[in-house]
């Protein structure tokens, strides 16, 4: 999807409501259950999992202003679930994942070589995560603050919306973390966590694979 | 871009260890008294975050035991060794967590007029709770029975928490005692389904998942475990499987009295139980007969059909004392020693 250049205070960009968010064009993704087979190896039990991954799809704008990059998301939820009042219950949860190289694969969360990295929200968390992966089972929570990742969350009329905002460029290169320039293209894909159905790690729904991000000088 | 090179163990090497610990519970001796509980409780548990959590347990036999219910929430596998899917314990399941109202009762002078009573962690008068069915049981009179079942972590030889843990966040150490890494779990729960015993508990507040350590730092001093070495029913043995001077060898490998519980969970636990020698059953004209008490069906519900063999064996070696003859294995049960039943963990803690 294209993301056009705003020029707007970056602040501006948080408010899901701002004026700006008319100029850029709403994505529309579906969303399916994760293969789950496909981590037997790593959890044969979740690999049995049936009734997770129901929500079927997820709304995105992204937009930028030559110095940051923002990534408005919505979807249907009927629960909200943003607390763990009982021993069994799960939170609502949004992440884009971002490929370092083109090799990488969003259907494992990347590998050994091809790292992935996600923006990850949970409606219980202040803060969100940013997350490094080489392949699942191998995700890695960072404090989204310390590496410059900000969010802003609402939930109304039985539907999330989620903001996400980062520097295009991050910090050090130490630090992991994916890169954003006008004019270059990258890849991006969804996922939605259902706390009211059980949705955790692989138990989900995504939306398959890379989906083109170019952003607009 | 080559970033990290991060090796991906695998559950076979997770799940390996050199040795294997284990405990011995003679249920004929244990009283119920709770002693195991609360020395777990105070060396692991007493944390505003896990008042919840049992990692030792005791309930009365036959009951809904503790998890309430664990046994028909599933997990473990079946017998072709295919993973089954479980369900998770609620609060009020674990036990809960009571408060009280000391501070009006007792510290504002309404000791006369107020009675204590307990607030569910939920909000409101609790449903249901730890040891909730002291001492009830099953039969009718005059035939009765009850038995107490103390329970943890098995430290099972194929643990099913580290095979269902996506993270492999589990592991076993090589003494065979079976870990959760704090730092990698994310608390997704699924060991906590997987586990037939459920013998894992979620910390809403850290909402990371939690077991029975063993006391590890203990072992590395060869202090026995907690609820081990604090049972004054003289019931516990610990010590590596495969010591054969250990009193678990003698009891489990050698004279094959003490069996797993529910070892059709496919987990091949590692606590092993001395089942109950019930007293004689009453016929209906109030005669003693030679039926024990306990129905043969109720104790091979628990431990399988191998209950039968281990009772016999029991009853054989008991009758043998009644003769006045020896027994070497009543006088091991009976183990007037304590060093005796700990192989070399004797050490006291400091
Ligand atoms: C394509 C979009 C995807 C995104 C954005 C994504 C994102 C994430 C994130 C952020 C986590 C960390 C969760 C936490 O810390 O609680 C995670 C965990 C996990 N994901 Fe994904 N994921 C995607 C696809 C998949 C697919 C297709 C599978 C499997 C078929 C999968 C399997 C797992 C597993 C097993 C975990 C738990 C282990 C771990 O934390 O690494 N993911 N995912
Ligand atoms: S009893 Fe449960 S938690 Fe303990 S090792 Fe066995 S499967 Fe894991
Ligand atoms: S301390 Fe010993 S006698 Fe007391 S409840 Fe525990 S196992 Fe039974």
């Amino acid at each position: 999807m294209k993301v056009p250049y705003i020029k707007q205070h970056a602040d501006v960009f948080l408010d899901p409501n701002a004026g700006l968010w008319k100029k850029s064009a709403v994505g529309r993704f579906n969303l399916m259950p994760t293969p789950i087979k496909m981590i037997e190896h790593l959890s044969p039990f979740m690999a049995n999992s049936t009734e997770y991954g129901k929500v079927n799809q997820i709304e995105s704008r992204i937009a930028h202003n030559g110095a940051k990059i923002t990534i408005l998301l919505s979807w249907q939820d009927a629960t909200r679930n943003d607390a763990i009042r009982d021993l069994d219950q799960f939170i609502d949860g949004v992440a884009v994942m971002f490929p370092f190289t083109s090799n990488a694969n969003p259907l494992t969360m990347g590998d050994a070589e091809n790292p992935v990295n996600a923006w990850f929200w949970r409606a219980d968390k202040e803060e969100p995560y940013d997350v490094i992966a080489h392949g699942y089972g191998s995700s890695k929570r960072r404090i989204g603050k310390e590496l410059g990742l900000v969010v802003n969350s609402s939930y109304q009329d039985g539907r999330w919306t989620v903001v996400f905002q980062r520097a295009l460029r991050a910090g050090l290169i130490s630090h992991q973390q994916v890169n954003f320039a006008p004019d270059k293209v990258t890849g991006i894909s969804f996922a939605v966590w259902d706390g009211g159905n059980a949705d955790r790690a692989a138990q989900k729904s995504f939306s398959g694979g890379w989906e083109p991000l170019e952003l607009e000088a | 871009m080559k970033i990290l090179n991060n090796t991906v163990p695998s559950k076979q090497q997770l799940m390996a260890s050199d040795r294997q610990l284990a405990t011995v519970i003679d249920l004929n001796k244990c009283m119920g008294c709770q002693s195991c509980v609360v020395a777990c409780k105070n060396l692991w548990t007493e944390r505003e975050d896990a008042h919840h959590m049992r990692w030792m347990s005791v309930a009365t036999a036959p009951g809904s035991l503790y998890p309430r219910d664990f046994e028909k929430k599933g997990g473990g596998y079946d017998q072709q060794g295919n993973a089954q899917a479980g369900e998770l314990p609620s609060m009020v399941d674990s036990g809960d967590a009571f408060t009280f109202n000391h501070q009006e009762v007792l510290y504002e002078g309404n000791a006369q007029s107020k009675k204590l009573e307990p607030t569910s962690a939920l909000g409101g008068a609790p449903e249901w709770g730890y040891n909730w069915e002291e001492d009830q049981g099953k039969g009718e009179w005059p035939n009765p029975y009850f038995f107490y079942m103390p329970r943890k972590c098995n430290h099972c030889s194929q643990p099913a928490c580290v095979d269902a843990c996506s993270r492999n966040a589990i592991y076993k150490r090589e003494d065979g005692i079976v870990l959760i890494d704090q730092d990698k779990c994310e608390g997704h729960r699924h060991c906590v389904a997987a586990c037939p015993y459920k013998m894992i508990f979620f910390n809403p507040v850290t909402q990371k998942s939690e077991k029975c350590i063993e006391c590890f730092p203990r072992i590395d001093q060869k202090i026995a475990s907690a609820c081990n070495r604090q049972c004054p029913g003289r019931t516990r043995a610990f010590g590596f499987l495969d010591d054969r001077n250990s009193l678990v060898y003698r009891l489990v490998e050698e004279f094959k009295v003490a069996i797993p519980l529910h070892p059709e969970y496919g987990t091949t636990p590692n606590v092993f139980y001395v089942p109950p020698m019930s007293p004689q059953a009453f016929d209906d004209n109030n005669e003693l007969t030679d039926e024990m008490r306990i129905p043969d069906s109720v104790l091979e519900g628990y431990f399988g059909p191998g209950v039968h063999k281990a009772l016999a064996i029991l009853l054989a070696e008991r009758e043998k004392k009644k003769q006045g003859e020896a027994s070497e294995l009543m006088d091991l049960l009976i183990s007037r020693k304590w060093q005796d039943r700990f192989a070399e963990f004797t050490n006291h803690p400091v």
